[in-house]
């Protein structure tokens, strides 16, 4: 009888495979012991492991851990070792609800990582249920501290100072006449184009209408065209750098020499690789980066992150080794682990990071962030040698 | 003991019919009436009754929250079963009624205040235009061609909301409110896990009554052999754009809890990927089949998530669990001619039986 | 909207839809042969790419740039696109000869996760932007103000040879009648005494062959190659495909440089936001008005 020889076997296998389904991903692959018991202060870290951001998303993991390592052999927060766990948000909203939930489930006391502010968002109400820490590296949207939750951190300042640098640069340093301003559709590029035309209207600087170019484009020869056409003295780049290198190498095969600005998503030694001799010469906007600071922190940090990982730093891997370093540092200024008593620390916290003084504001944005102007000369980024004026 | 009309049917696994399930064995009293239920319906029973307790038992909010996107994909899987699996079109552009659904609601709920649960008949309204829209002039086209204007509307409207201030372009629509009905506002993990059981539960039932309706057996009709069912006097393009239409309802419906779940919605969620995780879904499960779209979206939701142990490679797992999948079992985990669990099951026993009785071995008879 | 763009959109679309053409033609033999949509195809190409790149890492030395090295690395990458290609087919899709196409079409997605992540978790490949270790000359000619280089002027060269190469094979050989004939109706062929297995293979290797010669080509021009970029030009591929008329290797070709055209016009007028649209828009009138396709298709009516 049908009913009898089917629907027991099928009965049984369902049953199995439901159980396997529980069962599976219930089984932590690392002790999810609370801080005392095992010794470890246990931070999460979600970031993209796959997709078209894995790259950025390694850059972060990589500075973070830098910045453990160097704390551990120092003792560790509070006599405890700071231990990673890192959980793949492939910058989906989806999957990093999942990563939000899966790290949270396995006891993490705080999360210090993040690059897509779209993937952040819904994770941060996971966090805020938790109580934990959540310490934004890369991502930086106004959505992100806008949603009223006291435990977001933003070490990246985002939009605005960018901005502000730009227009400094191109009314008082360049002196630009026609500026076309492209981004690559993503939420922080298409803030910063924004607030830069904002920021000119009224100067002498005229804006043409702010080209979008989606970030699978590698082609760019309509996009130069139209500038060609438009007469554009300078081009400012606000997306990331692998399209930058594309951008500016097809700009200059096509004999086009106006001066070339990219926001801080570009500044990546894949940048100048890529572009080859066509880097040189192209200006960038970036909070202060390591290799710029003098003191030995900085150097210390160039040398290790090359030397470990044989590849120089991205332009989030400072943003990654600050975010950690506010976190070692809150706790230890609470004297306690307690995710509580760190989130009150981290708001009266100011110290100097790679990034410059790091700072928060009541909402969890960054404060003390100060930007500068990089040129690429022999085939490195230097300071540039005339800076806009510092607002 | 009655034969199995099942045996008689022998359905080729090329093209799954629907006769399995239309006829039935003649019996009397209980039989009758178990027999009458559909294939499966106990396992599901079980299954239900394990998820209804799922929150409770497991104290993990990863795993509920892991659980709960099964089921918007199965609400997902079970509207496109409707287009590809009972009507046989190729659509490869669902998530576009995915995304009509969740931003209709999130630009009503964060711009004019609404509840969600009123906004839910204008997100529904809106994609039931947007199928009448592109389904009219399109469907008429043969399925390689429907295909690639199917992906170019899910491609369009993925482009159009990240373009338009109006829907927030690429950062999308933030502090969508939460579903509130009867007093009772869910904002928590386990409570959108259950808003969603009730859904998927709902949509099972209902795409199961149409199945056996007229409507159902137009469609099935249609997918078999387009040109008779024509002759029999179905109205073909009708009964397609009615596919269509049904599933963009179930679309946007499962769009519009979507954003009340998460809150915030953003474009990349809407696109091309989405898309072929619900084709991934439905054709891994069985096309056509409901349980199959069941199964499906749970295999696909769970094994990356189980998978990440494997860290950076839990996608390159996917990929060769997915190829060996359907190379080993082409038809579907749980296509629509059953699990075929009885036929290994007889002849299982047969070769068992053949054993215990030697002499009929050799002299060639078959064991009753 | 700056109409004057126009023509040397046009132009610069031209040169985008070469490459779109070399991986449209080989797309659109295997949908004639097998009425597959070959997710993994564009993957084909992407690993081709990289196959490219590490060779020429090794051998080249310094920025000077060595034609010669360039030739056989070429030549050598098309094999290898061509015996990926064939490797698939034997391993994932001939097995399923009898199943449903959409079964088929998901195991080509799965074929796809399984190449674009190996890439990513190979050492010395990996997520990053690669840059290709040639650089060719940005020498050219000067037309209304815009810069052409003769690098372009070649590569557009190469594709036209191997298109019509393969079209040649198709249109004009016993080969290609046969190929023909096992797209037109599988079982009469096997029945005339044609070898349908080796002949499917035939194709899947011209396929994998064209794009590899569009992975060196492009990679030479654009200078960095990444392990996503298969699945976008392999979507482009498969519109273009439908567009000129499936099976049909010029129809194909036509809908490459058309999709190319479009997409770089529409990127001018409108901007580049919107010339998915433009194009998509394109598509749909085109079907619209030609339901099968530019230049028609080469595959029988499924009765």
């Amino acid at each position: 009888m049908r009913i009898k020889s089917a629907t027991c076997l099928t009965g049984v296998a369902g049953v199995l495979l439901a159980a396997a389904f529980v069962a599976v991903p219930s089984v932590p692959s690392v002790a999810s012991a609370a801080t005392g018991s095992s010794g470890t202060y246990l931070v999460g870290v979600s970031e993209p492991m796959t997709g078209a951001e894995a790259q950025a998303g390694t850059e972060i993991y990589d500075g973070e851990l830098l910045a453990v390592d160097k704390i551990n052999a120092a003792g560790g927060v509070l006599g405890h070792k700071i231990v990673l766990q890192e959980e793949d948000d492939a910058c989906d909203p989806q999957t990093s609800v999942n990563a939000a939930n899966k790290l949270v489930s396995l006891g993490v006391q705080a999360m210090v990582g993040g690059y897509c502010s779209s993937a952040a968002q819904p994770a941060e109400a996971i966090y805020a249920r938790a109580g934990i820490p959540n310490i934004q590296a890369a991502a930086n949207s106004s959505t992100l501290t806008e949603a009223g939750y006291h435990n977001v951190f933003l070490i990246d300042p985002g939009g605005p100072l960018q901005a502000q640098e730009a227009v400094g640069l191109f009314t008082k340093v360049l002196k630009v006449k026609t500026l076309f301003i492209a981004d690559d559709l993503s939420t922080y590029a298409v803030n910063v184009a924004q607030l830069t035309a904002k920021g000119l209207a009224g100067t002498s600087v005229k804006v043409l209408p702010i080209e979008a170019v989606p970030s699978t484009d590698q082609d760019f020869s309509s996009v130069i065209e139209t500038l060609r056409v438009d007469k554009a003295t300078a081009v400012y780049w606000t997306g990331y750098f692998a399209q930058a290198a594309e951008f500016v190498r097809q700009l200059r095969t096509d004999g086009i020499t106006i001066p070339f600005v990219c926001a801080d998503g570009s500044v990546d030694p894949t940048f100048i690789k890529d572009a080859g001799a066509a880097a040189n010469g192209t200006y960038a906007t970036i909070a202060v980066l390591s290799s710029f600071l003098t003191g030995s922190a900085a150097k210390a940090f160039d040398s290790a992150y090359s030397s470990r990982f044989h590849a120089q730093p991205g332009p989030y891997s400072a943003y990654g080794y600050d975010g950690i370093y506010a976190l070692a540092d809150a706790a230890k200024a609470a004297g306690s682990l307690s995710p509580a008593k760190v989130i009150t620390a981290l708001h009266s916290l100011k110290f100097a990071g790679l990034t410059g003084e790091v700072s928060f504001a009541a909402n969890g944005s960054r404060l003390g962030a100060h930007f500068v102007v990089l040129e690429v000369i022999g085939g490195q980024y230097k300071l540039a040698p005339q800076q806009p004026p510092t607002t | 003991m009655p034969r199995e009309s099942k045996d008689l049917a022998a359905p080729s696994e090329i093209a799954p019919t629907a006769l399995s399930d239309v006829e039935q064995p003649p019996a009397s009293g209980l039989n009758v009436a178990l027999s009458r239920l559909p294939p499966g319906l106990p396992v599901a029973l079980v299954a239900l009754g394990l998820a209804a307790f799922l929150p409770a038992l497991v104290q993990n909010t990863y795993i509920v929250s892991v659980a709960m996107q099964v089921e918007i994909l199965m609400c997902l899987a079970l509207g496109l079963n409707f287009v590809v699996g009972l009507c046989g079109m190729l659509d490869l552009g669902f998530a576009a009624f995915f995304a009509i659904g969740s931003y209709t609601t999130g630009l009503l709920s964060v711009d004019s205040h609404w509840p969600i649960l009123a906004t839910m008949p204008v997100a529904v309204v809106a994609s039931l235009i947007g199928a009448v829209f592109i389904g009219t002039p399109t469907l008429r086209l043969r399925s390689d061609y429907l295909a690639v204007i199917t992906l170019g509307f899910g491609e369009i409207i993925q482009n159009i909301v990240t373009n338009l201030n109006q829907t927030g372009g690429p950062e999308g629509i933030s502090g969508i409110a939460p579903l509130s009905m009867a007093g009772l506002t869910i904002t928590s993990t386990a409570g959108y896990f259950y808003v969603f059981l009730v859904l998927t539960v709902l949509f099972t039932w209902v795409s199961y009554r149409v199945r056996r309706s007229r409507l159902g057996r137009a469609w099935l009709a249609i997918r078999e052999d387009e040109d008779t069912a024509h002759a029999m006097g179905i109205k073909v393009h009708r009964f397609k754009l009615y596919a269509y239409m049904a599933g963009s309802v179930y679309g946007s419906i499962t769009g519009s809890l979507y954003g009340a779940a998460f809150i915030a919605i953003a474009p990349p969620s809407f696109g091309f990927s989405e898309s072929l995780l619900v084709v991934m879904a439905v054709a891994m499960g069985g096309i056509g089949s409901i349980w199959g779209a069941l199964l499906g979206a749970g295999v696909v939701i769970a094994s990356p998530e189980m998978f990440r142990q494997f860290a950076s490679a839990r996608l390159l797992v996917f990929g060769f669990l997915l190829v060996l999948i359907m190379v080993l079992r082409p038809q579907g985990i749980w296509p629509e001619t059953g699990l075929g669990v009885e036929r290994r099951a007889r002849s299982v026993a047969r070769y068992v039986r053949g054993f215990a009785r030697p002499e009929s071995r050799r002299s060639g008879e078959k064991a009753p | 909207m700056t109409w004057s763009v126009v023509v040397p959109d046009i132009v610069a679309g031209l040169f985008l839809g070469a490459f779109l053409a070399l991986v449209a033609v080989g797309y659109s033999m295997v949908y004639g042969i097998l009425r597959l949509i070959n997710f993994a195809h564009g993957d084909f190409y992407m690993l081709a790419a990289f196959v490219s790149y590490s060779l020429l890492a090794v051998v080249t030395v310094g920025t000077k740039i060595n034609w010669g090295n360039v030739v056989w690395v070429g030549i050598v990458t098309m094999i290898a696109g061509g015996v990926l290609a064939v490797a698939v087919e034997r391993l994932v899709y001939r097995p399923m000869r009898r199943a449903a196409v959409l079964s088929v079409m998901i195991a080509a997605l799965g074929v796809s996760q399984v190449l674009e992540n190996g890439v990513l978790n190979i050492p010395g490949w990996g997520s990053n932007y690669l840059p290709f270790p040639v650089t060719p000359p940005s020498t050219g000619f000067n037309v209304d103000g815009v810069h052409y280089t003769w690098t372009q002027v070649v590569i557009v060269a190469i594709a036209v040879v191997l298109i019509m190469a393969v079209w040649w094979i198709v249109n004009r050989t016993m080969l290609g009648t046969a190929m023909r004939a096992v797209a037109q109706d599988r079982a009469a062929a096997t029945l005339m005494g044609i070898n349908t297995d080796r002949i499917i293979s035939l194709v899947f290797f011209i396929g994998g062959a064209l794009a590899g010669a569009a992975a060196v080509t492009s990679s030479l021009y654009y200078g960095q190659i990444n392990y996503l970029e298969g699945f976008s030009l392999g979507l482009q591929a498969f519109t273009a495909a439908v567009m000129g008329g499936i099976g049909n290797v010029a129809g194909a070709a036509v809908g490459g440089l058309l999709l190319g055209i479009l997409e770089s016009v529409g990127t001018g007028l409108f901007g580049a936001q919107w010339a998915l649209l433009f194009a998509f828009g394109a598509l749909v009138l085109t079907l619209w008005l030609r339901p099968t396709g530019l230049l028609g298709e080469r595959v029988a009516q499924r009765v």
